[in-house]
């Protein structure tokens, strides 16, 4: 899958690269203040936030994934983007993040304590922390390998490079600089999938030219233009898992839990500011399977026997962009792979620094020495991540990282329905108690990893597979979600109800909007 | 077969009968009683705080109606695909 690249391709390259290593490094150098780095001051605009929230979401392993998903199972991979982020982003947008800028508070975690108490809090810092810990160090390797099937460099020089760009501007100018370059990388990989998918279409003679390839090719791909699957297909993206697994349970937990997303929104100006970027990021959403799930299409019509679904993007770009374009296509590229691995870690700094060392150990640290800390975390973060990615390459190598990738998709699945769970209940049921809360939320996770070992380890137990699709998280999250729901409610009602002012915020209560 | 495999299989089979054109329904439902939650937002809800700014800025600043054209592109989308 190796991609031929001319000098002007590589100058392109380094210019991107050291453009935007500048920006967070100029944006970083006068911070003074926790706020500053954890929150950027409270000073972002809307239009920064949405483009940085589409690009957090799009990683380089997205491009190639997605790409290679809509090869492989059709169009219905779009519904990962589309009933999969726009509906929740709205509702966010009017219901969750207005209460949670109000609040004035750094982490999701830390609004869990305010509406319920500090187990609360503990149990899902902990495990947000240990799911961006491990997954910085997935994504390191993910882009190395991904970079080394592009540029024929080493993997382990990929993962190095990576770390350090994305750590530099990262220390110096936390969530701002973040955002910033965010906002550059976002731009450049919308225009470089761009001119991949017109490039495309032109040479196809359009989408009608496009499907009659698809549809030439036989059964295998007469379903590839459907956005619905029916249940009885083999894909993983079947429309009851869609709807409830997706739509309503892991796309709302992750657009209103996930700390490295919402964290943004809370570093917006006002609160109208929050919701405006959640809204334009749904806009934005609108947009981005076109760009980057039908160019896998392309690819199928142009070559239908490509041996790894993967190889799909890369194939269109050495057969497609002339040199210079191509070289532009990688900055694309690279800009995804450094955008989502940022705003984790990141996200995981604001997570030791608020929910562990200010809530636990120094309470009375002031704002400079926060700083420090976020600082400091950052590079520990930063070497952890590398140090792991390392670990998943020797294990990828002597054969030991089989379904590795799966078990880490998998694991945000344990927890965030849970969590989803516990946040719709505060919000919308007066009655729940942190005792309720914790009890579900504990129980939720242990419902998906239950699921999860009986699935996987079947044999083992002398049973058949729970779940007849492959890699089924988004069951996992459904049970979790309706586990921790109603043990929440039942111990909840045994328990005795929370004071008034944990419940304060719902009737407008909080900092100043 | 334990009953946790009799339990899945039978919503397996119910989903399975659901046909396509119901399914569609269901989709676009849900995005058009999003829609109609939206529009009857409150104008407090959806526009910056001080009316003068609002009216200032006029229609843009409503966020209803940037938030109805992506709920109405999906409508679109899942109607045709």
């Amino acid at each position: 899958m190796e991609t031929q690249l001319a000098t002007l391709d590589y100058l392109i390259l380094a210019v991107y690269l050291i453009g935007t290593v500048a920006l967070g490094l100029a944006i970083g150098w006068k911070f003074k203040t926790g706020e500053d780095f954890f929150l950027a001051g409270r000073t972002l605009p809307w239009w920064a936030i949405g483009m940085s929230l589409v690009a957090s979401d799009i990683g380089g392993t997205d491009i190639i994934g997605v790409g290679g998903a809509a090869y492989k199972f059709g169009l219905a991979v779009a519904n990962f983007e589309w009933i999969g982020c726009v509906p929740a982003m709205i509702v966010a947008a009017f219901v969750f993040v207005p209460v949670f800028w109000r609040t004035g508070v750094y982490t999701i975690p830390e609004f869990m304590e305010r509406r319920f108490n500090a187990g609360m809090r503990a149990a899902l810092a902990f495990c947000w922390l240990i799911f961006m810990a491990c997954n910085l160090g997935i994504m390191l390797f993910a882009s190395a390998k991904m970079l080394h099937g592009l540029l024929d460099w080493s993997p382990a020089w990929c993962v190095w490079l990576t770390a350090a760009l994305v750590g530099v501007y990262t220390f110096a100018g936390g969530l701002k600089a973040v955002v910033y370059t965010d906002v550059v990388q976002c731009a450049v990989m919308i225009g470089g999938c761009l001119m991949i998918l017109v490039l495309g279409l032109a040479d196809l003679g359009g989408w009608g030219g496009m499907m009659e390839k698809i549809h030439a090719l036989g059964e295998r791909t007469a379903h590839h233009g459907d956005l619905l699957v029916p249940a009885d297909r083999d894909s993983p993206f079947v429309w009851p898992g869609i709807l409830f697994g997706l739509a309503l349970v892991l796309s709302p937990a992750y657009w209103i839990g996930n700390q490295a997303i919402v964290q943004r929104s809370l570093g917006a100006k006002s609160q109208f500011q929050a919701q405006a970027a959640y809204v334009w990021g749904a806009l934005l959403k609108v947009l981005i399977p076109i760009l980057v799930a039908i160019p896998g299409l392309i690819a199928l019509a142009k070559f239908p026997d490509l041996a790894d679904a993967d190889g799909a993007f890369p194939a269109l770009v050495s057969k497609l962009l002339p040199t210079g374009l191509r070289g532009l296509f990688l900055a694309a590229f690279v800009a995804a792979l450094m955008s989502s691995v940022d705003s984790y870690l990141n996200a995981a700094a604001t997570l030791v620094t608020n929910d562990f060392y200010r809530r636990w150990f120094r309470p009375g640290a002031d704002d400079r020495r926060l700083l420090v800390v976020g600082r400091n975390v950052t590079v520990i973060l930063m070497a952890w991540a590398i140090g792991f990615a390392f670990v998943v390459k020797w294990m990828d190598e002597s054969g030991k990282a089989s379904g590795i990738y799966a078990i880490f998709q998998t694991l945000m699945a344990f927890f965030s329905g849970p969590a989803l769970a516990t946040i719709l209940c505060g919000f919308l049921w007066r009655r729940a108690t942190g005792a309720g809360a914790l009890a579900g939320f504990l129980c939720g996770v242990a419902v998906s990893v239950g699921l999860f070992v009986l699935d996987r380890w079947h044999g083992a137990f002398g049973m058949e597979p729970l779940f007849r699709i492959p890699e089924p998280f988004l069951y996992f999250s459904l049970w979790a979600f309706v586990s921790a729901l109603v043990v929440t409610g039942i111990v909840s009602l045994l328990t005795k109800p929370e004071p008034p002012e944990k419940t304060a915020f719902l009737d407008g209560g909080g900092a100043d909007a | 077969m334990t009953p946790l495999h009799y339990f899945g299989g039978a919503i397996r089979d119910a989903m399975t009968a659901v046909p396509m054109i119901w399914v569609r329904a269901l989709f676009v439902g849900l995005l058009l009683a999003l829609l109609a939650w939206v529009l009857c937002l409150p104008r407090g809800r959806v526009t910056p705080p001080g009316a003068a700014d609002a009216e200032a800025r006029g229609w843009s600043s409503n966020l209803k109606l940037w938030a109805a054209l992506a709920l109405g592109l999906q409508i679109a989308i899942y109607l045709i695909f």
